[in-house]
Order: C-alpha cells, then structure tokens, then sequence
C-alpha cells in the first residue's frame, strides 16, 4: 500500500473514529469513575497508569477522542455554515455584498485566532456548547475567504453564463453550478479547520479554559499532569500525543487533497 | 519559383515520438520523413493530435527524453558553418547552440512564450547576446533595428513596454525579433497566426514573407489552414493520426491531391467563392484516438472510399504520384478516374 | 420575408465601461465596446456579425440577450422594449432568444449529467416536471443535434468537443426559442468538425425556422449560414448587406480589408490589402470614423464627422462617406474551383 500523505491522513482519522465509536467497548474502566490509586504508574490493571484522582489514563484518553472530534467537527461545521454563505454570496453576487463581506473577513483574519478564543471563552465560560460556538465563529472568516476565491473562477465559466442564459436565479445558479464545484475544496479545507479547532481547543484548555471536569478531555490532561511528570510522565505524553496524532491525521487529510 | 538547390539543409528520416499518456503507449509520430531546402516554405498540415506539433517540437530538440517518451529516427541538419549533426543524437548542451543559431521556434502561445516580469527590450537583448558576442549597447541598437524591419513603428516605446502591454500582432513580431536574433537558417513556426485577427495574420504573413525574400530563410509552417498554406508554402505535408498521408507541391494541393483525407478536407472548408446555402461536404466522425489506434489505414473510419477488408486490415504504405508527390492510400490509382 | 416585421431589432445600442484610475479612484474616460449600433433581424433569417478583437461583436450578442447590460439604446423583440423588462418578464424572454457558446470545454458544467445539462433550461423555466417526461424531452433533443441516447447519462469530459458543441445547441433549443444567438460556435473546433456543425445550424434554421444572430470573425463560414451581413470595427457597424452582395461588391474599405485578407485556398494570388498598424485604443477612438487612422481611402473630411450608416442599394448600407471608391471596381470574382474539386 501506498503510504501517502492521503493515506496515513485518513488511516489516523478512521482510526480515532472507530475509536471514538467504540470506546465503551475498548476503554477498560469508566473514565469518569475515580479510586484510591491515584498516581499509579504503569501496571497490568491500568497500562498507562492512573491521574490524581485515580482515574485509569488510558480510559480517560480513549473517551478523550470523543470530546476532541466533537469540538472539532462541531466547530468546523460552525464555520462553514457561517463562512459558506457569506463567501458565495460575496464571490458571487459581488458589488457592495462583496466589499463589506471583504472587510469583516480582513477584520476577523487580522485578529489571531488563539487570542480571540481565549477572550470570548473568558468572557461566556467555558462548555462544550461555548467552545464549539467560539471556534467556529473564530474560524469562520477563513472558510468565507476560500470560498469567495473559489466562487470568483468558477463564476468565469461559460456554463455560468449558460445558466443566467436559461433564466436561472442567482441562487439556482450558486446551488446547482457554484457549490458542486468548489465542494471538493471546502471540504478538503474542511479538515484543515477541524485540526485548527482541535489544537486550539486543547491550547484552551490547557490554558484551564477547556471543559469543566468530569468530561475527559486531552487538553486539561495535559495541564493537570504538567507538575507531577516526574511521577509518570504518561498523564501528560499520552494525551499530548493523541492531540498531535490527530491534528496531523486532519492536516494531512485536508492538505493533501487539495 | 527559384530553382531549388538539390542538397536539403534538413532532412528528417523516418522520425518516430512516442509517449505514455495515463499507462498507455502513444505514438504521436510515426516514421515521417521530408526534406527541406535554403529559401524553402515547406507547410505541415493536419488537425489537433495529428502530431504536427511533435514533429516541430522534434526539429528543435525540445521533445523531453524523460521516461516514457521515446525518440527515434534521424533529423539531420547541415548547420551555418556547414557541419553536419543529427538532432536527435545531440546532447542537450551541443543542441542549446543550435537552437536559436540554425534553427528557431515561434510558437502560437504567444501570451505564455515572453515573460511578463521583463522588459520587450531586455528579452530581445538577451537573445541577441546569447547568439552574437556583441555588448549591451550594440545588441540594444540592433534590437532597435529588428523591430523597426518588422514594422513596428515606435521602436522605442515597445523596447519599454511589457508583454502585457502590447497587442496581439506586437507580441508575435516581438517573437520573430527573438526568434530572429540569432540569425537561423530555419524558422519553425507553430500555429503563428491561428490566435490572432485575420487582418493582423495578413501582416504577420506578410512580414515573413519578406523576411525569407531577403535572408533566403527556410521556414517550416504548421497550421491547420490551408488557406494560410496556399499564401505561404511551397510544398505541403498532410498530417493524420501521427502518419504523413501526403506530400505534394502546393499548387497541386487545390485541384490534384490524392489522398481522400486531403480532398474531403478541402472540399469541408466554408469558402467565400461558393454559393451560400449549400451544404459543405463535412467529414463524418472524428479525428481517431491515438491511445487506442485501429488496424489498416488511419482514416478508414472516415473515408468514402474505405473498402473493407482492405482498408481496415492494411496499412498503407508511401507510393510516389509523381515528381515531389507521395501519397498514403492504398486505392489512389482508382480514385484517380472519380475527380 | 422583406415585408415581414423585424423579430429583433436594435436602435443605438451603447454599451461603455468605466476606466477608473488614479489615487482618488474616479472616472476617467470610457471603453465603448458597443458605440450605437443598430440592426434588424427578421423572423428566420440570419444575421452574420462579422469583426475582429475590438469590434465589439460579442457584447452587442450578449446585450441583445441582456446577459451584459447596455449602457443605453433599444432592443426590441417582437415588438417589446427587453431593456425594461421585470424580473419576470426577462424570464419569459429567455424562453424565445437563447445563445451557443463559443468554448465547448467551458460551457458544460463537469459535474453534470448531458441529460441535466440540456435540461436545464426546461428546469429553470419550470417547464416540465422531473420524470419520463423529461426524460423523453432530452433524448429528443438530443436526437436533433444527432447525439444518441446513450449520451445522456454521460459527463461533458467523456464527449469531444464537436459533440460538446451540439449538447450545447440542444441545450439552447430546448425551450423552443425563436431567436439564436451563436458567438462563435465552431471556432474553437478542429477544421474537419467545424462543417458538421455548420450543416447542423443549417439544417436547424431550415426545419425550426429559427432566426440568428451568427457571429464570428469567420467571413467564409459565414457565407455558408447567413442571409445578411454586418461587418463591426471598433464597437461601430461599418457595413450591411445582404451575404452575396457584401462579399461580392463591398462597398466599405473595411469591409474589403477584411475580405482580402482571409486566407483563400485556390484562389490566383490575387492582390492582397493589408491594413497597416493596430486597431486603436476603444476608450480613446478617433474622431470622425473610427477606421479613418488606417484606411487607404480617407480624406481630410473622414476626421469631421461621424459617418452615419446610410443606404445605397437595395437592403445595401454602409458608413462609409465616399462613393467614388468602389463605383467603377468589379470585384475580383473568384476563379472557378468548383468544378476542380
């Protein structure tokens, strides 16, 4: 087989899906479910040892990809449905759509995206349904300016013309000849976004903004294992690892298909 | 017509190029041979994928032998300072020198073929410096000097301009200036006019002309308009499928071809000398896939004439008509009576 | 047909675009692509518009179809003014005035079935429901351009480009329309294909009764197909006659530039007029008429005034001020090659 980019990308994906999908299957404990051996290291009950509150590290990671896919499909999915529209709308129908649709998007890209999240987490708390919320609309400007691009070559196609030729609305037209063919684009930059959402939500948490405990969540491992990795390096490493196993696994997706 | 002299300044010799396009084996030309003589037009003639290109590209050394391309043949070449070489044995370095001395391209792409970041003049001077052993100054007056013979009129506000800024015609006498500089017996012109107006490809037909009358340039003229080869060329090669199908002196073309291809194509071009509102003889299908090539004579699928069992399991071969006149078909002799 | 009532008609059609420049981005003069133009198609009859880059030809065609919008200036069809029409109405136009595309690499969406695509426009204009009755529409249509049914269900890369071509003309005549508007339909075909379509628009005129509006910079394929024909240069009409008579007895120095220097296989090496220079800048043209600066004939009085397009024989008009050129000339006929090949 063929190691390319596409393949390991959608190999390390798939994997964390299956994974995500079957964690109650393949965890061995309730990650949520704390004991009296905290601090554990590797043994033959927990084979990446335990946290402070004695939960089994490797449960904790396995559930852990749920959380991390859901921020970041939900986030990405966020941004395209905010970013989408406005770049059609903008790369299409042009003229003062299109100017003020520039502006807010210069405006958002200009403000760095870490920085942005972080105040607004700030700012409404920190929750699953905040984060997805806060990505999204972090990323959405960057979605809305590959989708204006693409809809401004695909506009200066002579079936375009062809389309208006027959009647067709602008909608019509963006619905049935622009979108279909800038799809493979924005879905190639689909997985690019959610890698950026994943890493961004991690750093968030990290940072001690992610979601609230008990809900594993790979970030706040990271953190909270930080000061006792004398004691066993894997409460921060396996985390961390899986967070850089599945940004690379998006990255590689989305780059190599474009 | 001037006498031709008997000895060819080029010969090609059963010239064959072949490439790999998506896993399968494509052989773009396929054993052509002709001769070129000083001072001679000789026209290649044929539809898109008939390999008209490929030969040219060929003759410049510029067919790229990387793997999956296959060159064979000869095309041999007696150069200004009367050595001899045969293109296709040449290393890239000996051909650098050849090109642009003995032989140069011009090509259709005219938009793609100057770059855009530099100044006309600078590229024109790069040429001429590459070519000639003269300094800036001297090549920047010479440059001056070209461009004024091709007729163009403010010589100095086009050595400023940018590709961009010219127009059409500008920009293909910018390319015969820089073909030009290195003064080459051969010019290989690819499609030159196909992009441009029709009054404009009047000008640029013209320009060449002149340019062979005073230099005894030998041109080679690929097109697929042979009303352009009726103004340009002495002889013809008709191209189809990768094959040469005819070779004939240009006035034969319009009345005595042989070859059922060059007829039917003749008599499918709309002509301002006919009465509107008849139909044109139009040739059915296609031209072939050269991916996938059938048994038999090329055009078969397309002919009137094809007689099965023939024409589709034999490949034709080369006959000689007359004096200068080959054609490919194997029933030329009969078709001879049906004018 | 000389008595019948024009189908389109075109009266001073305008259209300029704006050259901005400058640190303070304002207006600083006009391109005038299509500088009063005016012309008359009657019902199945066809139109050649015949020009060079810069002539303006194919935004005149896009204008009539009010895919590009005019500056100013009348275009009526059927009598009805389509530069004021609603929303509504201009939909309903769409249905009796439809265009062929010059790129058949360009102006079939890849991603769509032929089927779709030729039925798009009956989608569009909700004119049949999706089902067995569509389906049966399709493979008619595609029946007329000659195109089997087993294209249907294929993709545009799959087709050559001569096919490519013909889905495009039974795409444009799936809604019935009256008028056609053709911006050069076979230039980007190889020679050998570019007859087949030329028959197929013939035959098409003849069996639908269709009127259109040919244009291309191809005067030969044009004597093929149209009835009457407009030479264009620089946005302005420089000459109008009917086929024969243009190409016959040119009565405009452009007109005879242009004829002359279309390549003419057969033909004896006939005297050959070749206009010097470029075509001039359309945001600054010359003053007068637009083709004085590299006319042979022009006089002092060509810069005075815009020659206006006048008539100087039976359906015959040209802009041009002089009579004396042309009056005493026969022009060089053709040597008979008919009977050669």
């Amino acid at each position: 087989m063929r190691l390319s980019r596409k393949s390991i990308g959608s190999l390390i994906v798939l994997s964390a899906c299956a994974v995500a999908l079957l964690a109650p299957v393949l965890a061995p404990d309730d990650p949520t479910k704390s004991s009296v051996f905290f601090l554990h290291g590797p043994s033959r009950l927990h084979l990446l040892g335990t946290d402070e509150l004695g939960r089994d590290i490797l449960s904790r990671v396995i559930y852990g990809t749920r959380t991390s896919l859901a921020i970041g499909v939900g986030a990405s999915l966020v941004a395209v449905i905010l970013g989408a529209p406005v770049g059609l709308a903008a790369g299409y129908l042009g003229g003062r759509i299109d100017i003020v649709a520039v502006q807010m998007i210069d405006l958002f890209i200009a403000l760095p995206g870490l920085v942005l999240a972080l105040i607004i987490t700030v700012m409404v708390g920190p929750s699953l349904q905040n984060l997805v919320l806060v990505l999204g609309f972090v990323m959405w400007p960057v979605v809305a300016r590959l989708v204006r691009g693409q809809t401004f070559a695909v506009r200066e196609h002579a079936y375009i013309e062809a389309a208006v030729a027959a009647g067709g609305s602008s909608f019509w037209i963006i619905r049935r000849h622009v979108w279909p063919n800038i799809f493979r684009i924005v879905a190639a930059q689909f997985a690019i976004t959610v890698s950026f959402a994943i890493i961004t939500s991690a750093s968030l948490s990290f940072l001690g903004l992610g979601i609230p405990p008990p809900v594993p969540d790979w970030g706040s491992m990271v953190r909270s294992g930080f000061d006792m990795l004398a004691i066993n390096p894997a409460l921060s490493l396996a985390p961390g690892s899986a967070i850089a196993a599945l940004v690379l696994g998006f990255y590689l997706l989305g780059s190599s298909s474009q | 017509m001037t006498p031709v002299p008997p000895e060819p300044i080029l010969e090609v010799k059963n010239l064959s190029v072949g490439f790999t396009a998506q896993g399968r084996a494509v052989a773009a030309v396929k054993d052509v041979s002709f001769k070129l003589h000083q001072g001679e037009t000789l026209a290649i003639v044929g539809e898109s994928g008939c390999g008209k290109s490929t030969t040219g590209l060929a003759i410049m050394g510029l067919i790229d032998r990387g793997p999956g391309t296959s060159a064979s043949g000869e095309i041999n070449l007696v150069r200004k300072n009367g050595a001899r070489c045969d293109i296709l044995a040449m290393d890239d370095r000996s051909l650098r020198n050849v090109r642009g001395n003995d032989v140069a391209m011009i090509f259709q792409e005219h938009m793609s073929a100057l770059n855009p970041v530099h100044s006309i003049g600078t590229q024109i001077v790069e040429a001429l410096r590459q070519h000639r052993d003269i300094d800036a100054r001297a090549a920047r007056d010479k440059a001056r000097a070209l461009l004024a013979e091709l007729g163009i009129a403010n010589t100095n506000q086009c050595l400023e301009s940018y590709s961009h800024q010219l127009s059409g015609g500008m920009r293909q006498r910018v390319m015969i200036a820089i073909a030009l500089s290195g003064d080459p017996r051969i010019l290989i012109a690819d499609e030159p006019t196909t992009a441009l107006d029709v009054t404009i490809q009047a000008q640029i037909i013209e320009l060449l002309q002149h340019i062979q009358q005073r230099s005894r340039m030998s041109m080679i003229f690929i097109t697929h308009n042979l009303g352009v080869v009726a103004e340009i060329a002495q002889r013809a090669i008709v191209m189809y499928a990768g094959e040469v199908t005819e070779t004939l002196p240009v006035p034969m073309l319009f009345g005595h071809a042989r070859m059922p291809y060059t007829r039917a194509l003749l008599r499918s071009l709309p002509r301002l000398d006919r009465k509107g509102g008849t139909k044109l003889a139009a040739i059915p299908g296609a031209p072939p896939n050269l991916g996938s090539p059938l048994g038999g004579c090329a055009f078969h699928p397309r002919c009137a004439y094809a007689l099965q069992g023939w024409c589709d399991a034999e490949h034709p071969l080369l006959d000689t008509v007359a004096n200068g006149h080959v054609v490919r078909c194997h029933r030329w002799r009969e078709l001879e009576a049906v004018a | 047909m000389i008595s019948e009532p024009p189908l389109l008609e075109v009266s001073g059609l305008r259209k300029w675009y704006d050259v901005r420049g400058g640190v303070i981005p304002r207006v600083r003069g006009h391109v005038r692509a299509v500088d009063g133009v005016s012309f008359a198609v009657r019902p199945r009859e066809v139109l050649g518009i015949a020009g060079e880059s810069g002539s303006g030809k194919s935004t005149v065609g896009r204008c009539v179809l009010r895919l590009i919008e005019p500056s100013s200036g009348e275009i009526r069809f059927a009598g009805r003014d389509i530069t004021r029409l609603n929303r509504r109405e201009l939909r309903l136009f769409r249905r009796k005035a439809q265009m062929i595309f010059q790129d058949p690499y360009g102006s079939l969406d890849p991603k769509m079935t032929i089927a779709d695509i030729v039925a798009e426009p009956l989608d569009v204009q909700g004119m049949v429901r999706r089902g067995p009755e569509r389906r049966e529409r399709v493979l008619q249509l595609l029946d007329t351009v000659a195109l089997g049914p087993e294209y249907a269900d294929r993709r545009a890369h799959e087709l050559s480009g001569g096919q490519r071509q013909r889905v495009g003309i039974a795409r444009a005549l799936s809604v019935g329309p009256e008028l056609l508007v053709a911006d050069e339909p076979v230039s980007a075909l190889d020679v050998s294909i570019q007859a087949q379509i030329v028959n197929l628009l013939e035959e098409l005129k003849q069996r639908l009764g269709l009127a259109m509006l040919f244009i291309s910079h191809d005067i030969a394929v044009m004597n093929h197909l149209a009835d009457r024909i407009a030479t264009f240069y620089l946005g302005r009409v420089m000459e109008i006659a009917p086929t024969r008579q243009l190409i016959d007895n040119p009565r405009h120095p452009y007109t005879e530039a242009l004829l002359s220097a279309v390549p003419h296989p057969g033909l004896e090496r006939r005297k050959r007029i070749v206009l010097t220079g470029d075509v001039p800048n359309p945001a600054d043209p010359p003053s007068g008429c637009v083709f004085r600066t590299r006319c042979r004939y022009a006089l002092a009085a060509c810069a005075a005034v815009r020659p206006p397009l006048r008539q100087i024989g039976d359906e015959h008009y040209t802009a041009c001020i002089r009579d004396d050129i042309f009056a005493s000339q026969t022009a060089p006929k053709a040597v008979a090659m008919a009977g050669l090949l």
